[in-house]
């Protein structure tokens, strides 16, 4: 069972906000889809089949610098931006 | 013959041009779009510049990949430099990637004319394509229901003949559950075989771009075109080399096909008719079929469920409204607010209650009961598809466990949309390949959709499974909107 304080604590962590009048039915989509999950928490691993997480095989390329990609056109891409650099409210 | 090699005759004969062509689907888009809602942003000048361009390689007889000058459409979630590539989120409204994806490359350089972005569920997050910022995708077999989801867009462009192929994403199904909505074919392929550099990411371990085409030999052909190692893609295997094209035709006589009865519990009455007619017609080819079980399957959705939503809690931590994405104009007191207020005003809800479940399930005191009991779990039926897989050359089953359901379904439960994926999600928790071909319709003249899956960089095998029953039956009713070739 979810509580309303582990949903605050979640929004804290996922960077997001929802109104008081929203909490309800998302306390109770939670609830079905941790319900859901919850044969995940019960499944019985023999001791013998459990392994360790395995090492990924992952490759990395030669560590070459090449050149990256266009600044201005990257800075385009942010909400407010001034000589080269992003620009955001300084905080109070 | 498939759509790309007929074209292909035609602009090679010049008895069509590349730009002639190309004006058709774009007035074919102009017509019926408004009814399909696949395109949510129609690149016209691109792609007349790029149907000229290969027009005078034509012209002066250069040599053309079959590829070239076919018109063709992407998933909104695919970069396309300086083109708007939003996954139908709010939050990326008005991006623009400065460089293409490795796949879209590719294309490109073959010659491929870009009709447009498709429409999609906002991030690759649904199963209808109805969680777009765009409003919904209809299917071309029925306005009043679902195209599937997330490719939602792609699947409809291609069977409402507004592109003659087009890519799409696919995480947990949603490649090859539209395509069996839509009556289309729909491979996703093995995990690394094509790379994920520029498709933006939901679930790093169970993305995968995927082709959709109207045959599987279209299908077959761009997969080669896209698949192999890409360098900007760590996880991109070295060594694959894609050449399914060349064994469409190789004869299944002696082959072998597992049928897993977990997959065939709770499906419609239909789809499970239509299966079974499968099976006989694989058996006339001359296929034995092997029946087994396989009763992890049982946990394969809500594996799916923790490991996606918890590689997308941290995929989406990106979008903060400070490099790129929607910045909220409300007033704010510091730069946490900020992106607090940016994030929840640009993500929908589905959106939010993934990342939810997903931050919940890697956090202190939950971590080891979901998550890591996940990925345990993940390990076991990767064994189990091996274990099958050791004595048969592909696994039948159903792709969805129902026909395209009405758009608008209102539930309590969210969990109930999440169904749909039963079929498919396990097999990107394995990291297969599988590809969804047409077998058969209902009663209301909706497509069922066969799966087969395969073994890791088996997709020549499965190709071969599923072009040969293509070859054997008729299941390849045209919709009547958009290009009749």
């Amino acid at each position: 069972m979810i509580t309303e304080k582990d949903i605050k604590d979640t929004l804290k962590l996922s960077c997001l906000e929802i109104s008081k009048e929203d909490m309800p039915r998302l306390k109770s989509d939670m609830e079905y889809i941790l319900d859901f999950a919850q044969i995940v928490c019960e499944y019985d691993f023999d001791e013998d089949s459990q392994s360790e997480d395995e090492a990924s095989v992952c490759r990395l390329r030669e560590d070459k610098t090449e050149p990256s990609y266009p600044s201005q056109e990257m800075l385009s891409n942010a909400p407010l931006h001034k000589d080269g650099y992003i620009v955001l409210r300084k905080s109070e | 013959m498939g759509s790309v090699r007929y074209l292909h005759n035609l602009l090679i004969k010049r008895e069509i041009s590349s730009r002639e062509l190309t004006e058709k689907y774009l007035e074919a888009i102009e017509r019926d779009n408004s009814s399909l809602n696949a395109f949510v942003n129609v690149t016209k000048n691109q792609a007349l510049s790029a149907a000229d361009e290969a027009d005078k390689r034509f012209k002066n007889k250069e040599d053309t990949d079959i590829l070239e000058g076919i018109p063709m459409a992407l998933k909104d979630n695919i970069s396309t430099r300086g083109i708007d590539t939003t996954c139908c989120s709010k939050m990326l409204l008005g991006y623009k990637p400065v460089y293409d994806a490795t796949a879209w490359y590719r294309l490109k350089e073959k010659g491929a004319v870009l009709l447009g972005k498709t429409n999609m569920d906002e991030f690759a997050m649904g199963s209808s394509t109805e969680n777009s910022c765009f409003g919904k995708t209809s299917n071309p077999f029925d306005l009043n229901r679902s195209a599937g989801g997330s490719s939602g867009g792609s699947a409809a462009a291609v069977a409402g003949n507004l592109a003659v192929y087009a890519l799409g994403s696919d995480t947990g199904g949603s490649v090859r559950q539209p395509a069996s909505f839509c009556g289309i074919v729909g491979l996703k392929p093995t995990y690394s075989s094509v790379s994920r550099q520029g498709l933006i990411a939901f679930a790093s371990s169970l993305d995968q771009i995927g082709t959709m085409g109207k045959s599987v030999e279209d299908v077959a052909l761009v997969f080669d075109a896209v698949a192999g190692h890409d360098p900007l893609d760590s996880t991109s295997d070295f060594s694959y080399k894609a050449d399914t094209f060349s064994s469409l035709n190789k004869s299944l006589r002696g082959r072998t096909l597992a049928v897993v009865k977990e997959f065939f519990e709770g499906i419609e009455p239909a789809v499970k008719e239509s299966l079974e007619k499968a099976i006989k017609i694989f058996e006339e080819l001359g296929v034995n079929i092997k029946y087994c079980s396989m009763p992890q399957i049982e946990y394969s959705l809500p594996v799916y469920y923790i490991l996606a939503c918890a590689e997308a809690s941290s995929n989406l931590s990106r979008y903060d409204g400070v490099r790129f994405g929607n910045r909220t104009k409300e007033p704010f007191t510091d730069i946490q607010e900020m992106m607090c207020k940016s994030r929840s005003e640009g993500f929908a809800s589905e959106v939010k209650r993934r990342i939810l479940v997903g931050s919940f399930v890697l956090s202190r005191g939950y971590y080891d009961a979901y998550y890591k009991k996940a990925q345990l779990l993940r390990k076991e039926l990767v064994d189990a598809f091996e274990k099958v897989l050791t004595d048969c050359d592909a696994i039948l089953t159903p792709t969805s466990p129902t026909t395209a359901f009405k758009t608008g379904r209102i539930t309590e439960d969210p969990v109930e949309n999440y169904r749909a994926d039963i079929c498919t999600a396990c097999v990107n928790v394995a990291g297969l390949p599988a590809v969804s071909v047409c077998c058969g319709y209902d009663k209301k003249g909706l497509p069922v959709g066969m799966q087969i899956i395969g073994d890791k960089f088996c997709e020549a095998a499965i190709l071969n499974f599923a072009h040969i029953f293509e070859s054997n039956t008729d299941f390849n009713k045209t919709t009547d909107w958009g290009v009749r070739l």
